[in-house]
């Protein structure tokens, strides 16, 4: 017999159980991600109104994006990148956050970058070079009257390290 | 005489240089076409590899190799993207020689390469008929590829 509310409630099936290890599937239609990008975004939500400010792709189009044969000579804006983990440091002016996968591409060889972008706006304002993808939030102190960032660093072949960059004095 | 001695010399040269920059050649074209979608390893390896990942991997990188707090994942675009243009090898020598963090270097070749297999299989690259090396040197030539290339045409 079969009748309404069949397959629901107390009656639903059990579902059904993860083969063990195969929890990834390719999304992927043609090699390109089934999803529409962006892939990765940085929001700024003001929470006195509950609305979104601003909100930004983060990271490089990934390569096999950006390299995809049919896309040749197309201008593809940047579509962030998904990742596990990338943490942001804010500071009075700045939001500055790494990328989570490794990219190659004519500005920068096999790496990644840290970005730095206008609080206010969204607006990226520098990125500097990092040999592997951000692995921990970055952070900022001061030694001496000089500014500094230190961001964890490791992916693929590449071992955790810290990178401190220094930012150019007053007047540098 | 010995004119045609050193013509000789030269000729013999030549052809060891041409024949050397063919070798060459035919080497980097099998170094090129042979990447994770030609069937790097065997099912029974990479159900060998599964055994061991649950025992020796599963606490960092999770059952479904998805990572961890602090463990990446060992699937995704993440995980592809990190390796991409890499070797096979490249990813052998990260585990065999820093893998299991608690316990470096623990676990012998034939494991780490049937490890990598499963890993391979959960990322849904083909199985093959011959299982993968435990030769560094052999993985080195097999290249990791994101996306298949001959679909990328």
């Amino acid at each position: 017999m079969r009748g309404p509310g069949e397959n629901a409630g107390a009656d639903s099936p059990m579902p059904p159980r993860k083969a063990p290890g195969g929890g990834f599937v390719r999304l992927n239609v043609d090699d390109l991600p089934l999803i529409k990008p962006p892939y990765g975004t940085i929001t700024a939500i003001n929470l006195d109104e509950g609305k979104i400010v601003w909100q930004i792709a983060h990271g490089e189009t990934p390569d096999v994006v950006r390299n995809y044969p049919a896309f040749k000579g197309m201008n593809i804006a940047r579509t962030g990148q998904q990742t596990y983990n990338i943490g942001t440091l804010i500071t009075k002016t700045l939001v500055i956050a790494g990328e989570g996968q490794v990219t190659t591409t004519a500005d920068h060889p096999r790496g990644a970058m840290l970005r730095a972008y206008d609080k206010a706006t969204g607006k990226e304002v520098g990125a500097v070079y990092m040999p592997a993808p951000q692995s921990g939030s970055p952070m900022t102190y001061m030694v001496n009257g000089k500014q500094y960032i230190v961001v964890a660093v490791s992916g693929g072949p590449y071992s955790g390290e810290y990178i401190a960059y220094a930012l150019p004095s007053a007047g540098e | 005489m010995k004119f045609w001695n050193a013509l000789a010399a030269c000729a013999c040269l030549v052809s060891i240089v041409s024949a050397r920059g063919a070798l060459r050649a035919q080497e980097s074209k099998a170094t090129e076409t042979r990447s994770v979608w030609d069937g790097a390893y065997t099912e029974e390896q990479a159900k060998r590899g599964e055994a061991l990942y649950q025992k020796e991997c599963k606490g960092c990188h999770g059952v479904a190799l998805a990572g961890g707090e602090s463990s990446p994942p060992l699937t995704g675009g993440a995980f592809l993207s990190n390796w991409n243009g890499l070797t096979l090898g490249d990813l052998f020598e990260r585990i065999r020689k820093t893998m299991p963090q608690n316990a470096a270097g623990k676990l012998n070749r034939q494991q780490n390469a049937d490890i990598l297999a499963f890993v391979l299989s959960a990322n849904k690259f083909p199985a093959g008929k011959t299982e993968l090396s435990r030769q560094t040197e052999f993985l080195k030539e097999i290249r990791f590829e994101a996306v298949r290339r001959d679909q990328k045409k």
